[in-house]
């Protein structure tokens, strides 16, 4: 079996009919959804989580339309959800104002991350903690997302990993293939970004765009001699 | 419109190239994003090049190889040939190179026989810069015999010359083409010679002059690129192309052959009576603000300090003929060539230094300001349109057989050329001129040239200004250029790149000498 990319939140959601996507007024999904394209998500995930979230705060809601705030706060999070790393800080503003205000109902914001709503309140104190913390850790070292790939089979790589340093930042690491290129990644929970990195890029060269997490939710990134796979493990907290 | 033309390659074309955006709020979601940003103009030129390549014209040639590593290598036959499969996104020639000339507002020579698509190519670009493919088509200037300068240019208007009473009062009814952004020359080596000088202010100097009355050819953008199409490029056609004309075109490529395996293509485009021009996806138009911006952002890539080197010591190779004059700075291809002499022969009979390691003895000529200056800003364009952020060497070497073919030419007289394996190089240009480039980076590198460079040490130090230099440190500069000369002088052999070094030190010399008269002049 051809092990390929992905994150390990992907892994275990099964197959679900997603609920058609209407516009609203002043609100252009289609467009949000080629956004989300160009900025690194995945557009079916896009379309699931914002969707379902919708249809869920249509159900409940007594007003016809999603009121503006709500699409922005819900498109928000389905959009970062489905891999957009740089919504990360707009969603997780828009989702502690919400639980706060009480502006759109929990569960409606739980769908989408696809959380279940007794889960929110954990997922959000773990993300202060993190861009990996997450309510369902478990125990032991967890591999939270498989990335790179051999090029020929659609990945991003001619040569295996060779090794990986931890940047400044959580999620930052910078990747030697067994050929000499170096590859930059970034990582949360929920997507990852890789790039050519320049030579001369590294740890001390590389400053901390926030501060690093806690002894709670250690990273690092496996490579293996036999793969052009590498797995970002959270390991156990300190 | 049929689906077959209208598929565009998705973003991004390039791996690994994704670029951060910081700062992104839901609001942005549902925002269109700007298409004119300069970062999403790189992506925008590769996917014209991906439609051009895949959907256009039938070119499944990539002689522009990149690779991360050594590409895998296939000898084939028992005369040498290899295919080498790179490991990087690697490009046609005759495709890319037209498409950069549109991107930076360049002048491009496709040649090549008759039916390989030249003017179709240079049709397209013009349909690229926003015109329809009628206008451009009808903007299409054929080269032949009786083409006379008011042919291209326009003519007065009869009333005009009628009732002039003064040049000023004649108008003149100028050509439509004149002002395009994308201008196409077909067929330049057939008009005659004196149209072919109207023909050179205009690209030389963009504008162009009848009747005492002006005209800039400068379209809405202010980038303006010219294409001409010839059969060959080495004399043929009607008339010889003028010299100061064929030394404005900044890159020269060859239409490549009809590749027998795309024969379906040709017959569903013969069934379909359709033309590619005639189908180019809206979404891939460049409007007049983009190519202003993509020319701009061309310009700014930087060429990183290393790789000037290495062009420096590439160039400094072709001037340098020892028996070329009697006085050192006489010495040079130039000096043997206007004074009518035979360059080869100059060469040959240089005994002093060795045929085989000696670069610059392979050329009969030298590297004009000119076309080093098309080389770089080339060079500059391939390393936009690939998405990295400075000029690589690899990018050098990508676009300098194309950008010195027919600037730089073989001397025929070298051993090179005359025997052994490389004998086909004095007509495969393109080959050799890599071949030149990848020797001078191989010198340089055996050199040590990348670790020592005292010429440029002296260099650097004297850039810094010459203000409050004292007479103590002025005179210990001068010792140490003499010290410089000394170490040169000393080898038996001399190279081109010693003659660049010796005239850099003689001019540093002076300016030392004439600062150091000039303290000793000032009133105490």
């Amino acid at each position: 079996m051809i092990r390929r990319a992905g994150h390990a939140v992907n892994d275990t959601l099964g197959p679900a009919a997603v609920p058609e996507i209407a516009s609203f007024e002043g609100f252009d999904t289609r467009l949000a959804r080629d956004n989300v394209v160009s900025w690194g998500g995945d557009p079916e995930l896009f379309d699931r989580f914002f969707a379902t979230a919708i249809d869920l705060d249509r159900s409940e809601s007594t007003t016809e339309q999603p009121l503006p705030h709500t699409v922005l706060t819900l498109a928000s999070l389905a959009a970062w959800r489905s891999g957009v790393l740089d919504l990360r800080q707009d969603a997780l503003g828009r989702l502690t104002e919400a639980l706060d205000s009480g502006s759109v109902a929990d569960s409606v914001l739980a769908s989408a991350l696809g959380l279940q709503a007794s889960e929110l309140s954990d997922f959000v104190r773990c993300q202060a903690e993190s861009p990996f913390g997450w309510p369902a850790r478990g125990t032991g070292e967890v591999v939270v997302a498989r990335v790179g790939g051999f090029r020929g089979l659609g990945g991003p790589w001619t040569a295996p990993p060779a090794s990986a340093e931890q940047l400044s930042s959580d999620g930052d690491f910078l990747i030697t293939l067994a050929d000499g290129e170096l590859w930059r990644l970034e990582a949360d929970i929920f997507g990852t970004r890789l790039s050519r990195a320049e030579p001369g890029t590294g740890p001390e060269t590389e400053r901390p765009s926030e501060p690093p997490a806690s002894g709670a939710w250690p990273t690092r990134l496996a490579v293996f001699d036999t793969s052009y796979i590498a797995w970002l493990v959270l390991g156990q907290a300190a | 419109m049929p689906n077959r033309w209208n598929k565009i390659s998705a973003s991004p074309t390039r791996t690994g190239v994704g670029a951060s955006h910081p700062g992104l709020t839901a609001e942005d979601l549902f925002r269109e994003q700007a298409p004119q940003s300069t970062a999403a103009l790189d992506e925008k030129l590769r996917q014209v090049y991906y439609w051009l390549v895949n959907r256009a014209v039938i070119s499944p040639f990539y002689d522009i190889e990149f690779s991360f590593d050594a590409p895998l290598s296939f000898p084939l036959g028992d005369a040498g040939a290899e295919l080498h499969l790179p490991t990087d996104q690697s490009y046609s020639s005759n495709v890319l190179l037209p498409l950069l000339t549109f991107a930076l507002g360049g002048k491009c020579l496709l040649v090549g026989g008759p039916g390989r698509g030249k003017t179709t190519l240079a049709v397209l670009m013009g349909v690229i810069a926003g015109s329809t493919p009628q206008d451009v088509r009808r903007s299409v200037q054929q080269g032949q015999p009786q083409l006379t300068v008011s042919d291209l240019v326009g003519m007065p208007l009869p009333r005009d010359l009628v009732n002039a009473g003064s040049l000023p009062e004649i108008e003149i009814a100028w050509r439509g083409w004149l002002t395009r952004p994308v201008k196409i020359i077909d067929e330049y080596n057939r008009i005659p010679t004196k149209t072919q000088s109207a023909l050179l202010t205009m690209v030389a100097e963009g504008y162009v002059e009848s009747y005492d009355q002006m005209l800039s050819t400068a379209p809405e953008s202010g980038v303006e690129s010219w294409f001409f199409t010839a059969n060959d490029d080495a004399g043929g056609g009607t008339f010889p192309v003028i010299q100061a004309l064929k030394d404005r075109v900044d890159v020269t490529v060859a239409a490549l052959g009809f590749n027998s395996r795309f024969f379906d293509e040709l017959i569903t485009r013969v069934e379909a009576g359709e033309k590619p021009e005639e189908h180019v996806p809206t979404e891939l138009v460049f409007a007049p603000a983009e190519q202003q911006a993509l020319a701009a952002a061309i310009r700014a890539v930087p060429v990183p300090h290393m790789v000037r080197r290495q062009l420096e010591f590439f160039a400094s190779q072709f001037e340098f003929v020892q028996h070329g004059g009697r006085r050192f700075e006489y010495r040079t291809k130039d000096t043997v060539m206007t004074g009518g002499g035979h360059v080869g022969e100059a060469i040959d009979s240089n005994t002093g230094a060795d045929l085989q390691v000696d670069i610059g003895a392979q050329t009969t000529n030298s590297l004009s300001a000119r076309a080093l200056q098309s080389l770089i800003t080339y060079a500059k364009a391939m390393a936009y349109f690939r998405g990295v952020a400075a000029v690589g060497l690899d990018d050098v070497a990508a676009v300098l057989p194309f950008s010195l073919r027919g600037k730089l030419l073989p001397n025929e007289l070298h051993p090179r050329f005359e025997i052994g394996a490389d004998r086909e190089l004095a007509t495969d240009q393109v080959s050799w001129l890599a071949d030149l480039f990848e020797q001078s980076c191989r010198q340089f590198a055996s050199l040590g040239l990348a670790k020592a460079d005292p010429v440029g040490d002296l260099l650097s130090t004297f850039a810094q200004g010459l203000d409050g230099l004292s007479q103590v440190e002025a005179s210990r500069r001068l010792t140490a250029i003499e010290s410089q000369i000394q170490v040169i002088s000393r080898q038996r052999k001399l190279y081109g790149r010693h003659f660049d070094d010796l005239i850099a030190l003689k001019y540093l010399h002076q300016r030392y000498s004439n600062y150091l008269q000039w303290l000793e002049s000032r009133p105490r």
